[in-house]
């Protein structure tokens, strides 16, 4: 996926710096930094392009980089933004890019929402926030969700309230109606959190009994989220504006960003919300104002929207297109002659053909006959490529099931690709050459038969891969890991072992698997553990020792180890596959190191099957591949050539009970449980229509990827008016005439089925058959094993004893510690016998926190003193000595390994250095003999040791000093 | 005293080896320990001390090396009588306090951490007058300053207390460590510095007395002109304090133009260095691996991934990254274990907790069963609810398996183990906590299973012997929220994620960037060297701006960045073989390459060869996935004849589930199975389900007089049958308000029934018989109302006996009802399509073998109330019959019966609705492989 966006952004600057350096004199405007700029920029006509320039005639304006804030879309548009600045940069202003390389991590390119987790960090102590404050993950946030709506549900367990009256009143399902609005409600945030805190009016009592309700479960959820010291992901916008708007601080706060920012640029201002327009309006309102500290300071502020209100797509995300226009009318009202607005009219992408179809097309369904601010007004652009380009639509004959039209459809679209492969040029630069399969892409509204489009480009053996697609849990191998793990974490869980022991890696056939079943009703792993069949019987062996390596092993790697011990690999061989593994398993670690449990991570799991995470990315480079992706994740690319299926599809939106809308500034909520009812409800009508406007949008977004090629499919039902997308284009171009296909439709070329079957027949000779080079590396050299390795030496400590807790308790073991401090200290002279009792007292205090304790155990130092003192070995062994050592480190090499350790004392006497080791913990008698054979190991080092370094013979000694007993060894 | 210093460019390699050389020609072996060699940290110590072994190779006393902090604590342990705090303990005295929050807290404890490092010599008040000067020369608004001196203010109180203790943290230690050295006269002989580049002014206090009671010292210095903003303030110390003795080494070598390497992520980045490796090493070039580094910005992101794949190209590694107690598995135990006793006993800690292999006196049946249990059972939290888990299961009937019912015994053990800590969550002191706290985890037998190398009840002693220390240094506060358990659980994750153990091991040394400063590996391997991470900007310092930063000599954003970019070249500089390289991107997320990287010049790198199991066997694939997605058949099986089989009865529900997918149907009605689902507030749902249907059948079952009359025996009989269920008494009230609520509307439906010439007959009513030559049904109707027009026939069927052994009822007409407590429709279309929703009509067919005349079936929905009718007005208008329905229904099941005897179950939704939800989409052949070539 890298690299169609790299593709895309190299070739738009290649193609069209040049077109864009020579039209200088319309890029001035745009480029003035003197002057806050809007520019409306259609579809290929180098929008982001321009906010890259907008960036660079800032710094070369002499703006300071870290006083630029550019907000992006999404964190890939960031980098991508990044990217471009600096490309420019470098070819253009090599002196500048030595500069700017330097500051490159001041660059401030985020999306909205990371920019506004930037300032609540920043102000978070101010704002009542941990600093520590994290953005917590939808999983996390949605079980805290549930647990408030229980607890305000429990909280009235012994006197019903609110809860109760309204699930009773909702009668036998009570619950399962008002769980579902509460968490509707929920999934439309901010807006009920907005109408709870902005004093909306809300006119249904309904209304008002549902937001109470609601606020209710949302009070106690922020509470647990601040306990945690998290916010959810719409917090970040929630809080940004609050802390700007109501916090007592919030004037430092302006303060502080309008002192560390001079300009703000925003790419893609057509899925604003209003919230976020709200935040971009609040920060920049004392630049408008025409005073303030940076006008003083001789700067001019200055803000850059680049959009198309035709490509605003995000409507059920909270995009409102209004906003656009507003920003062009405030804009105009506040700023006057230092405010600069340009509607762009060039297209460098499409050929003409494909900007006349899209001219006529949307000059009539985006007609300015309405307006209501949210109705998309067209501008037509003109093409600036020189070409012709074609632009078709294949009909093919509808019958009753939808699958069936899909069927067919997808049948009509493999053989029209493989009928242009080869035959049909594009253009490269000025040249044309044979288009391949990689200059293909199929944009689908919806996934829903996604898969019926990918058999068909099976069938007639075309490559192809789906980019972005979802659905990534329904895939196989990525449910059987799913699966694997659900049955790691719970062994009770027949459906997951059953899942496993009928996938490849087990192949256990249904007969077998349907046998063993249906015996009993004991759990499925003890059925199978009791069988005689070796097949069955060596899965159990292995299954069970991944549950028991489960313990200590991470659960990504047991996943890798699965699938190479079973030789699973093997059939998740095609690339795709192989990289939702790898996506699955990245995603496992990802969950293990933030800390979750295999419980944690199967419920994620669980709840993660109803989302929509999308495959895995994978390479694309240099594969000759048709690629599938949805509109949605087409926009900002581009291709040569773009296939639009399925447009008889239904585009009338699925009205939900409750809805909640912004108009001019009001947020209003309508609720209706009868969806006949809502149909007569102005705020769900509304609704819909702006949904329907959003197809459109959506349409033009499609239609407008391709540079040289576009071929619409859909199906016409007989004597059936024409449904979707293809409604648009039969009612707005006039194809029919009398029920009958016009053919001197303008800047369209008609396919029928014969039609379109006849073409694939005259080229069908002439196929190639094109695979994508899975196996690369078949024939060359093998070394899977592990390497054969050992180090040319190896540091062993010999002076560490782990086994004094487990023997004689935690006391001894800080006992030992105390004893050995004294020693050294007595031995080294740094205290002398009569302070031993004083050092004892703080050495103890410095490391017990009770005092009795502390009593108890300087008791037992003053005993073994005593003790020692009284047999001698005080005098003899620990007190000065000329020519004695005390703690002496030592290094020592035997063979490969090298020993290293501390010495407790060495005595020299004569030609021979007598070795000391304390043993300081209570021992008896009989247990001598054992204690000396574990030690000898050690005492050999130690005396080895010292016998090398001193030159001297040694004799070893363990020195017992609670008995006290001094034992040669 | 002679010091040298000896001016070190970037690429001389081999310093530490020449400053040895030269030491160990002035030291006569095997005793060194009058050398003292000091570096900056403890890898670079080790890495030294190797060399020096490397160098000496033979048996010795080995000098002492140490860092600076290592010395001063060596130092104070020795001389020193105070008791010292360790540093995870301050943000947690801190909170104390100041009344605060942690996060808040770890703030101010960086603050004093740094005032403490760069103005050791100041007090306090000095330090505020310092500060107050800086804000007022910058014009800095004194709401900013305001946060500053609210710090010193905490700063000082924390001060105080520690004095007041007779306690010092580790900043005072190194503070301490100039004069313990002057009073004691610690002169080691000869002292070499090594791998230093700028220093706090702590450090130079240490170091200048050391420096000025030693006889001889080696000093190595960077030596970089374009780096003199990073390492003047070191030069000019040692120049402005010592006479010293200046060499300058020169390097061969060239300057560096890196080049690099991007690979498509980070997964394919590390797999391109492991390869690396290990074609460099079976190919002879790399033979030494433990001089092998590899090295991140960001070590923490990389490595869970360099283990795995690390591991899976068969490449012996250590990793140097000491891992935080607070992120091991037993300790994320002990923290649920907290979690749960705070909030409540929430299903996911709690479980986690109950089922943790490390509490070894768990009961094992927790293992096994509270995994399946506290899904099924649909927890969210509280007490009661876990204590009756396996009553709610069982009241579902939703598992087969039978339950052992020792498991709410032991679970009332675990809770009464917990009482102690439950009964102080809300107020405890620390030593409380702890005191409890390790009671427990002795009681549960908190140990390490798998290992018996570490210790972790002796950990866990330590760590809360250290926590129970905050009382004794701080009095009890009674501020509201800094004694509960969970701000207990937020001190102890702070303090568990600042406990670490070190891991010892062979092969190629895997560390972070900061801890590689020094080092000269044979082989430099430099990853994730991604824009954003490399430099990576500090955090947001909220106490002090960052000019006002600059002039109270701290490090600086310009500084931090600078320094990045130092180290960066330092680093590539020590190795003659460095391979650098970035992921390009991870999941959706983008990434340039370091700005430290030549822009625009990423080479992209492939080496041949195969080198793990898993390269081998993907490139012996050759089959398509979708092959193995197979139907479920069973032709030609007797084991249809034991479920399906001529003799034996088929449940009338089971025709309607297999025509909705036989593939379905196989697996969740025959083999049962069903996978693990959220079942939270199912259970309630699910009751209501059953409550609903006994209620109807109950309560219509007597004959009411009127509305009145029809909600007083409801009241009566709801009490009775709520009172034998496992619910809470508000479910309970609820489900009978609900009811009560909707009786009205039952009542008006009763009564258009009435109206409509039927009453009722009978409930529940089993039904079996066989409709059609060897095919034998049965099944339970909900109800059957008769025409009353004959009022015998409803004393006909018995409570207790199935309508088959009633005598013959011939003129009998009577109407079948299904409750429904969702919103269903019958669409007589759909039953003659598609044979769809046959239930009622083959009941019909089995009334109707039993001599009954049916005369209509309908669904009653409870949440809809209404009742929808077959035959219908559409069917009176179009003339079709209920018998026209029947008919349609007995072909739909005779062919239904024969796929199912002949074992064919495959995937076949007769409406793709099915499929959407469906868990068998990713096992399923109409999903995966639709179009069949």
């Amino acid at each position: 996926m890298q690299e169609l966006f790299r593709e895309a952004i190299l070739s738009i600057y290649t193609k069209y710096s040049e077109k864009l350096k020579v039209s200088k004199h319309d890029m001035e405007k745009y480029l003035d930094i003197t002057k806050s700029v809007i520019i409306s920029s259609p579809a290929g006509s180098g929008k982001t392009e321009k906010l890259a320039r907008r960036y660079v005639s800032l710094l070369q304006g002499g703006s300071e980089i870290e006083k630029i804030l550019a907000i992006t879309f999404t964190e890939k548009a960031a980098a991508e933004m990044k990217e471009r600045i600096l490309h420019i940069l470098k070819n253009e202003y090599p002196e500048l890019f030595l500069n700017v390389k330097e500051k490159i991590p001041l660059m401030r390119i985020s999306t909205i929402h990371a920019f506004c987790l930037k300032l609540l960090k920043r102000f978070s102590i101010d704002l009542g926030l941990d600093p520590s404050l994290e953005v917590t993950d939808d999983f996390n946030a949605s079980l805290l969700w549930s647990e408030s709506v229980y607890g305000c549900l429990m909280e009235e367990k012994n006197n019903p309230d609110l809860f109760f009256v309204m699930m009773r009143d909702r009668g036998i399902k009570g619950w399962d109606s008002l769980s579902s609005l509460l968490d509707e409600l929920h999934s439309k945030r901010p807006y009920p959190e907005r109408i709870l805190k902005e004093n909306h009016s809300v006119t249904g009592e309904s209304e008002k009994e549902i937001l109470e309700l609601y606020s209710r479960c949302l009070k106690r959820y922020t509470n647990k989220k601040l306990e945690r010291h998290l916010i959810d992901f719409d917090d970040l916008e929630l809080f940004t504006y609050k802390a700007l708007v109501k916090n007592p601080e919030w004037h430092n706060i302006l303060y502080s960003f309008d002192e560390h920012t001079d300009h703000i640029l925003v790419d893609e201002f057509q899925d604003t919300s209003s919230l976020q327009w709200k935040i971009i309006d609040k920060l920049s309102e004392e630049w408008r104002s025409g005073i303030g500290a940076k006008r003083d300071s001789g700067k001019l502020p200055t803000i850059f929207l680049v959009g198309d209100d035709k490509q605003s797509i995000y409507l059920f995300r909270g995009a409102n297109v209004s906003v656009f226009q507003e920003a062009k009318e405030l804009f105009s009202e506040w700023l006057g002659k230092e405010y600069y607005f340009e509607e762009i009219k060039d297209n460098y992408r499409s050929l003409p053909a494909i900007v006349k179809f899209t001219n006529s097309l949307f000059e009539k369904l985006m007609s300015p006959t309405i307006r209501d601010s949210w109705h998309t007004l067209y501008t037509s652009f003109e093409a600036t490529r020189q070409g012709n380009g074609n632009v078709e639509l294949i009909l093919v004959e509808g019958l009753s099931h939808t699958k069936e039209n899909r069927e067919k459809e997808a049948t009509m679209l493999a053989k029209r690709i493989q009928s242009l492969i080869g035959n049909y040029e594009i253009y490269e630069g000025d040249k044309k050459r044979p288009c391949d399969y990689s200059d293909i892409a199929i944009l689908l509204r919806k996934r829903t038969h996604l898969c019926i489009f990918e058999n068909a480009l099976r069938k007639y053996d075309i490559p192809f891969i789906v980019v972005k697609g979802i659905g990534f849990y329904d895939e196989p191998e990525v449910a059987l890991l799913k699966e694997l793990l659900s049955f790691i974490s719970d062994p009770l869980d027949d459906y997951s072992l059953f899942c496993l022991l009928r996938s490849p890696l087990f192949s256990i056939n249904y007969k077998t698997l349907f046998r063993i079943i249906a015996q009993g009703n004991s759990p499925l792993i003890d059925k199978i553990e009791s069988v005689k069949n070796k097949k069955l019987k060596n899965a159990f062996n292995l299954i069970s020792s991944w549950i028991e390596r489960s313990k200590n092993t991470p659960l990504a790697i047991l996943l890798e180890d699965v699938l190479s011990e079973t030789e699973g690999w093997q059939f998740y061989w095609e690339n795709q596959r192989h990289a939702n593994i790898k996506k699955f398993i990245r995603l496992i670690e990802h969950y293990e190191s933030q800390g979750f449990s295999i419980f944690d991570i199967r419920e994620k799991l669980i709840k993660a099957r109803q989302g929509d995470e999308g495959k895995a990315n994978i390479n694309t480079e240099g594969m000759n591949a048709v690629k599938i992706m949805t509109i949605h994740a087409a926009k900002g690319l581009q291709f040569p050539m773009v296939f639009l299926p399925s447009l008889d599809e239904d585009i009338f939106p699925k009205s939900s009970p409750i809805v909640i809308d912004e108009e001019e500034g009001r947020i209003s909520i309508a609720y209706e449980e009868d969806s006949q009812k809502r149909k007569k409800i102005d705020n769900f009508l509304i609704r819909k229509e702006k949904e329907l406007e959003e197809e459109k949008r959506l349409f033009y977004v499609a239609v407008t990827r391709a540079q040289d090629f576009l071929c619409m499919l859909g199906a016409l039902k007989k004597e059936k008016p024409p449904t979707g997308r293809l409604a648009y284009i039969t009612d707005s171009l006039g194809i029919f005439k009398n029920g009958h296909i016009n053919p001197e439709t303008n800047n369209l070329t008609i396919w029928t089925e014969s039609q379109i079957d006849e073409i694939y027949s005259s080229h069908h000779s002439s196929f190639i058959t094109h695979h994508v080079p899975y196996k690369l590396f078949m024939k060359e050299p093998i070394y899977t094993g592990p390497i054969s390795y050992e180090p040319q030496h190896k540091w062993q400590d010999v002076t560490e004893d782990l086994s004094i807790e487990t023997t004689h308790g935690e006391d001894w073991v800080l006992l030992g510690k105390i004893f050995h401090m004294l020693f050294e200290e007595l031995s080294k002279g740094i205290i002398g016998f009569n302070e031993i009792n004083k050092r004892t007292s703080i050495l103890l205090r410095n490391e017990l926190y009770i005092k009795d304790k502390s009593e108890r155990l300087k008791e037992i130092v003053n005993k073994g003193f005593e003790k020692l003192l009284l047999s001698g070995y005080l005098q003899d062994v620990i007190f000065p000595i000329k020519d004695s050592y005390a703690e002496l480190p030592f290094i020592l090499q035997r063979g490969n390994t090298i020993f290293k350790g501390r010495i407790d004392r060495i005595i020299v006497r004569g030609d021979t250095a007598n070795v000391y080791d304390y043993k300081t913990f209570p021992v008896k008698e009989k247990e001598l003999p054992e204690l000396i054979d574990k030690y000898k190991f050690q005492m050999n080092i130690y005396k080895s040791a010292a016998e090398r370094i001193l030159s001297l013979k040694t004799n070893g000694y363990l020195l017992f000093t609670h008995m006290p007993l001094l034992v040669e060894v | 005293m002679s010091i040298k210093v000896f001016y070190t460019p970037f690429q001389y390699k081999g310093i530490t080896e020449t400053l040895f050389q030269l030491t160990a020609d002035r030291v006569k072996g095997p005793d060194y320990s009058k050398i003292l060699y000091i570096a900056p940290t403890p890898r670079k110590v080790k890495d030294s001390q190797q060399k020096f072994h490397w160098l000496v190779r033979s048996d010795y006393i080995p000098p002492e090396m140490l860092t600076i902090k290592q010395l001063s604590k060596r130092l104070y342990s020795l001389y020193g009588d105070k008791n010292v705090i360790t540093h995870p303990l301050i943000p947690i005295i801190i909170s104390q306090l100041s009344g605060r929050g942690i996060g808040f807290a770890c703030l101010i404890t960086d603050f004093i951490n740094e005032a403490k490092q760069y103005h050791p010599d100041k007090d306090i008040d000095t330090l505020r007058n310092l500060l107050k000067d800086i804000f007022y020369n910058l014009n800095i608004p004194e709401d900013v300053s305001r946060r500053a001196m609210e710090a010193l203010e905490i700063f000082k109180e924390y001060q105080e207390l520690l004095t007041r203790n007779s306690v010092l943290d580790e900043n005072d230690i190194m503070a301490t460590c100039p004069s313990l050295i002057q009073q004691n006269n610690y002169s080691p002989e000869i002292l070499i510095l090594d791998g230093f580049y700028e220093l706090t002014r702590s450090e130079e206090a240490i170091l200048k007395a050391l420096l000025e009671n030693v006889k001889y010292a080696l000093i190595s210095m960077p030596y970089e002109i374009d780096y003199s903003y990073i390492t003047d303030s070191y030069n000019i110390f040692i120049r402005n304090n010592f006479k010293c003795e200046e060499v300058y080494l020169s390097s061969e070598d060239h300057d560096l133009k890196p080049s690099y390497y991007s690979y498509p992520g980070k997964e394919e980045e590390i797999e391109g260095i492991a390869k690396h490796i290990k074609t460099s090493f079976l190919s002879g070039k790399m033979r030494d691996l433990e001089r092998v580094v590899v090295t991140f910005p960001k070590l923490y992101e990389y490595s869970d991934v360099v283990s795995r794949i690390f591991r899976r190209y068969g490449i012996p590694y250590t990793l140097s990254i000491p891992e935080p107690a607070g992120k091991t598995r037993p300790f994320l135990d002990v923290l649920s274990l907290l979690e749960s006793v705070a909030d409540e006993y929430t299903r996911l800690p709690f479980s986690r907790f109950l089922t943790s292999p490390y509490f070894k006196n768990m009961p094992l049946l927790f293992r096994k069963w509270i995994p399946m249990l506290c899904l099924r059972a649909g927890i969210i939290k509280g007490k009661d609810t876990w204590l009756n888990l396996s009553k709610t299961v069982f009241s579902l009937q939703s598992s087969v398996i039978s339950i052992p019912s020792q498991i709410e015994k032991e679970l009332k053990r675990v809770f009464k183990k917990l009482s102690p800590l439950e009964s102080i969550r809300n107020n405890g002191s620390y030593s409380q906590y702890c005191k409890v706290i390790l009671d427990l985890l002795n009681d549960f037998g908190f140990s390490d299973v798998m290992s018996d190398k570490t210790d972790l009840m002796e950990q866990a002693e330590e760590i809360f012997k250290k926590l129970s220390f905050i009382d004794i240094v701080i009095p009890y506060s009674s501020k509201p929220g800094l004694n509960t358990l969970r701000h207990f659980k937020d001190s102890l994750k702070i303090f568990l994620n600042s406990t670490f153990t070190e891991k010892e091991g062979i092969g190629v040394q895997v560390m972070d960037f900061f801890e590689s400063r020094g080092i000269e590996p044979v082989y430099l391997y430099f990853g994730g060297l991604k824009d954003g991470d490399l430099p990576s900007k500090p955090d947001i310092d909220h106490v002090l701006p960052d000019t006002v930063r600059t002039k109270f000599g701290l490090v600086n954003l310009k500084k931090y960045l600078f320094l990045q970019n130092f180290l960066f070249n330092r680093t590539i500089a020590s190795t003659k073989n460095f391979h650098l390289s970035y992921p390009v991107m991870e999941g959706d997320k983008l990434f340039l390459p370091s700005p430290f990287l030549p822009w625009e010049k990423a080479a992209k790198e492939q080496i041949p060869g195969i080198f793990s199991k898993e390269e081998e066997l993907i490139t012996k694939g050759k089959t398509p996935l979708e092959s193995y997605v197979k139907e479920i058949e069973f032709a030609g099986d007797n084991l249809m004849n034991k479920h399906f089989g001529e003799t034996l009865f088929i449940r009338v529900t089971d025709i309607d589930a297999y025509r909705t997918c036989p593939r379905k149907f196989f697996i969740e009605k025959t083999l049962q199975l069903n996978p693990p689902e959220i079942k939270e507030y199912e259970i309630e749902r699910m009751l209501l389900g059953i409550i609903a249907h006994e209620i109807m059948q109950n309560l219509l079952s007597r004959p009411f007089i009127n509305a009145d009359d029809l909600r007083n025996k409801a009241e009566i009989l709801l009490d009775k049958l709520l009172s034998n269920k496992p619910l809470e008494d508000y479910w309970k009230k609820l489900i009978k308000e609900s009811f009560l609520s909707i009786l009205p509307d039952i009542f008006e439906l009763e009564c258009a029934i009435l109206k409509e010439g039927y009453s009722f007959m009978k409930a529940e009513v089993s039904v079996e018989g066989e409709v059609l030559k060897g095919i034998k049904l049965r099944g339970k109707i909900d109800r059957v109302d008769k025409k009353t027009v004959d009022s015998e026939q409803s004393t006909a069927i018995s409570q207790n006996k199935s309508v088959e052994s009633q005598s013959s009822p011939n003129s009998c007409i009577v109407e079948i009802i299904d409750y429904k407590t969702g919103t269903t429709q019958l669409s007589g279309p759909q039953v003659a399509q598609k044979g769809a929703t046959l239930q009622l009509f083959l009941y019909a067919a089995l009334m109707k073998s039993l001599g009954y005349k049916v005369e209509r079936v309908g669904i009653y929905s409870l949440k809809d109330l209404n009742i929808s009718w077959i035959p219908g007005r559409n069917d009176r208008k179009n003339g079709r019959t209920i018998e026209d329905y029947i008919g349609m229904s007995l072909r739909f099941l005779e062919e239904t019966v024969v796929q199912m005897r002949a074992g064919k179950f495959y995937a076949l939704p007769l409406n793709e609705q099915t499929c959407r939800n469906c868990s068998e989409r990713p096992y399923c052949p109409y999903i995966q492989n639709i179009v069949k070539s």
